[in-house]
């Protein structure tokens, strides 16, 4: 700083990487939860896997005129209360593309140095549910794997939050594959659909229409 | 601690002697022993005295065996007597406060390997000697004044007396900073941030302006360092820094007026470290109107750019460093 | 990061934006401040698609806090958040976009005197130059009400007359907020008057 030639920094430096995450779904039952843990204990990075608890809350804001929404995820861990919110934009989902071997979504995550919520709401954002998500985290390389519970929070309103009071929402895991690269790297794509081979047959990954279960509902 | 050095002394030949009583006893009862498994054995001049009557000589072999066997069992009861007795004699060694942690050493295996703690041990007893010393011939050069100063009303200066190897007891410590905090209030906060062996780092933090960190060693008072409130105190792995100096110019400036100020109270109060310790955290406390009380010499707030940063030590009131003369 | 006081300098008759600047930064260097690099303190605006919502977004970079940027709804919500925020906001292109003119920018000269930091800027939307910009932080204080005395006696050596004289209406409104917010704050403040006397004249 001191540095009479310092010159400050711009305002959008290195602020605009466009970045695409590629990513598979799929979900195994509670029973046989821990062969997936062993498998990919066997085959991801050698180091101890990370076990969260995020909190996840989702807004919608409609755009005037057109019928599609935009989604962002508030999201905020429950046991490193150090770590900050993040307010996650969740693209729409490219599953129809039958060329990529993985479905594609765009992804950007801005830390936010508290509850954020009544900014989204300033924004035009509305609340639609909130989650908690609470599972294991593995690496390879850049692929990031995620197992994970999903819990409802029993407490009717959403800013009265225990973590003790937690029921599960179903009887099964969500697992997921996801890889973040740049807009035109098909590479990753790859990679994540070979990795999602290794755990077949305990969990099918699979590219999922949601706009289809949406439809259904 | 002389006496002390002379009691582990006769522990060690008591502990000897105990030893070799030990080994006595284990002898004296594997004899019983064996003697028992031989059993009752017939006398050698048995075969001379057949014809005696047969009930008569089995109670003259039994009464023999018996009184051997009695004969064994006092050598047994001798020796446990003496191996008690110098359990007895030996004392309780567990009051003995070894130099802190370098105790450890005396109980390192390879003792051989060095000789730390007896050199300490013998350095500690010059320390105390050498002490004992300056204070009997301090008493007797009082009893013989002679007057030097040609001023009537001159004073003698008085000598610090040699530092004393101290061996402070934690609790004290803790319970002297707690009547120290009574005394503070809600100005000062204190919080002890970590301690190893006798060297403690403590954290005051003055009302809405500073922190101050002092590094307490026992009691007596080696360094402080004042930082803003703003300022991280603990580096990036988790350890307090006591090394960093504070990055704004009027903190570094109050740091160079506390270790003064420590100098000052410490050697005003050489023999109670912890009433030094209040003065200094009373000192500090006046520093609470730093931003907000104006020079009471050029009723100004700022000179060249800084608060009024000094405090005098006598009466704390706020004055910038260059307005004192 | 201290107590912090942003203003607009009013350029003395007869004279241009920049004889102006050298004239403050000519005050500050008699007063003993040393020249310590650049500043920039820049802000975008925004505002809905969406008829019914009238509120402005103004996101700010200040160049004093690189990794950070700043994101408030005037009287309402503020948020730190990380250098991922314009591409964020950019997502949300289809409700929220940029205001014409929304760009405004204070650059210039940083100075640095005992623990205070002075910074003397040029405000200018695009090419048109705005007026300057004087920003004073107290370094090593976080509770403006404490300081505030000792900041006028500096502000009174620096701009004599120009000096406020209460507490500015941000910080006296909410004292006890973030000092990053309180000095984003006034220089939305700044912004938003300059924007509307270019307007006006």
């Amino acid at each position: 700083m001191n540095d009479a030639s310092y010159h400050p920094l711009s305002a959008d430096s290195a602020s605009n990487v466009n970045l695409q995450e590629f990513f598979l779904q799929g979900s195994v039952l509670d029973g046989s939860i821990d062969k997936l843990f062993g498998r990919l204990q066997g085959i991801c990075d050698n180091v101890k896997p990370e076990m969260f608890t995020d909190r996840e809350r989702t807004y919608y804001l409609s755009t005037p005129g057109l019928t599609t929404s935009v989604m962002v995820k508030a999201c905020k861990s429950v046991i490193q209360p150090s770590a900050p919110w993040q307010i996650k934009y969740i693209g729409n989902i490219e599953a129809a593309d039958h060329t990529k071997p993985a479905m594609i979504r765009s992804n950007v995550t801005v830390a936010v140095s508290q509850d954020p919520s009544q900014f989204l709401e300033e924004l035009g954002f509305i609340l639609r549910y909130e989650v908690v998500l609470r599972g294991q985290f593995y690496r390879k390389g850049n692929l990031k794997v995620t197992v994970a519970k999903l819990l409802l929070n029993s407490g009717i309103a959403a800013s009265t939050f225990d973590a003790t009071k937690l029921e599960a929402a179903n009887t099964s895991h969500l697992v997921e594959i996801s890889a973040l690269s740049l807009m035109r790297d098909d590479g990753a794509a790859e990679e994540v659909r070979h990795f999602a081979q290794l755990l077949a047959p305990i969990a099918m990954m699979e590219k999922v229409d949601h706009r289809r279960i949406q439809m259904h509902q | 601690m002389a006496d002390l050095l002379s009691q582990a002394k006769t522990n060690i030949t008591l502990l000897t002697q105990a030893i070799s009583c030990t080994q006595k006893l284990r002898s004296t009862v594997t004899n019983v022993f064996n003697f028992l498994c031989e059993g009752v054995k017939p006398d050698e001049d048995q075969d001379n005295k057949l014809e005696e009557a047969e009930i008569g000589s089995l109670s003259k072999d039994a009464r023999k065996f018996l009184q051997r066997f009695q004969d064994y069992l006092q050598a047994v009861n001798q020796d446990y007597n003496e191996v008690e007795k110098c359990c007895n004699a030996m004392q309780s060694t567990t009051e003995l406060p070894l130099l802190g942690p370098l105790g450890l050493l005396a109980v390192d295996p390879t003792f051989d390997k060095n000789y730390f703690y007896r050199d300490v041990l013998v350095a500690y007893q010059w320390n105390q000697k050498m002490h004992d010393y300056a204070q009997s011939s301090f008493n007797f050069m009082q009893s013989n004044e002679t007057k030097k100063s040609i001023f009537p009303g001159g004073k003698r200066r008085v000598r610090a007396m040699p530092q004393r190897f101290q061996i402070v007891n934690p609790q004290l410590i803790h319970l002297a900073l707690s009547s120290v905090q009574n005394q503070v209030k809600e100005n000062v906060v204190l919080k002890i941030i970590s301690s190893a062996g006798e060297t403690r780092v403590i954290q005051a933090t003055v009302a809405k302006v500073f922190v101050a960190t002092i590094l307490l060693h026992n009691s007596v008072m080696e360094k402080v360092i004042v930082r803003a409130l703003s300022e991280e105190s603990f580096q990036e792995a988790g350890s307090y820094d006591i090394v960093r100096d504070s990055q704004f110019e009027c903190m570094r400036r109050i740091t160079d007026h506390a270790m003064a100020a420590i100098l000052e109270y410490s050697t005003l109060h050489q023999a109670s470290p912890e009433l030094a310790l209040k003065y200094i955290l009373l000192w500090l406390s006046s520093y609470k109107t730093l931003f907000i009380e104006k020079c009471s010499v050029c009723r100004k707030h700022l000179r060249d750019g800084l608060p009024p940063l000094w405090r005098d030590f006598r009466n704390p009131i706020a004055c910038h460093d260059f307005c004192r003369a | 990061m201290g107590v912090t006081y942003v203003s607009q300098w009013n350029i003395p008759e007869g004279k241009n934006i920049q004889q102006g600047v050298e004239e403050l930064q000519n005050k500050a260097e008699k007063l003993g401040a040393k020249k310590c690099g650049l500043f920039v303190v820049e802000c975008e605006s925004f505002h809905s698609t969406n008829a019914q919502n009238l509120k402005t977004l103004h996101t700010i970079h200040n160049s004093e806090y690189p990794a950070s940027r700043f994101a408030c709804f005037e009287d309402g919500s503020f948020l730190v958040t990380d250098v991922m925020l314009g591409t964020f906001l950019s997502k949300l292109r289809s409700v929220w976009q940029p205001k014409k003119g929304g760009k405004i920018e204070s650059k210039g000269q940083r100075y640095e005197f005992g623990d205070f930091i002075i910074k003397i800027g040029i405000v200018s939307m695009g090419p048109s130059t705005k007026g300057i910009a004087l920003e004073l932080e107290y370094a090593p204080c976080r509770f403006p009400l404490d300081c505030w005395e000792l900041m006028t006696e500096m502000l009174h050596e620096l701009i004599d007359d120009q000096a406020p004289a209460s507490l500015p209406q941000v910080i006296a409104q909410k004292p006890d907020a973030n000092l990053a917010e309180l000095t984003a704050l006034q220089y939305i403040r700044l912004f938003n008057n300059l924007r509307k006397a270019s307007m006006n004249r």
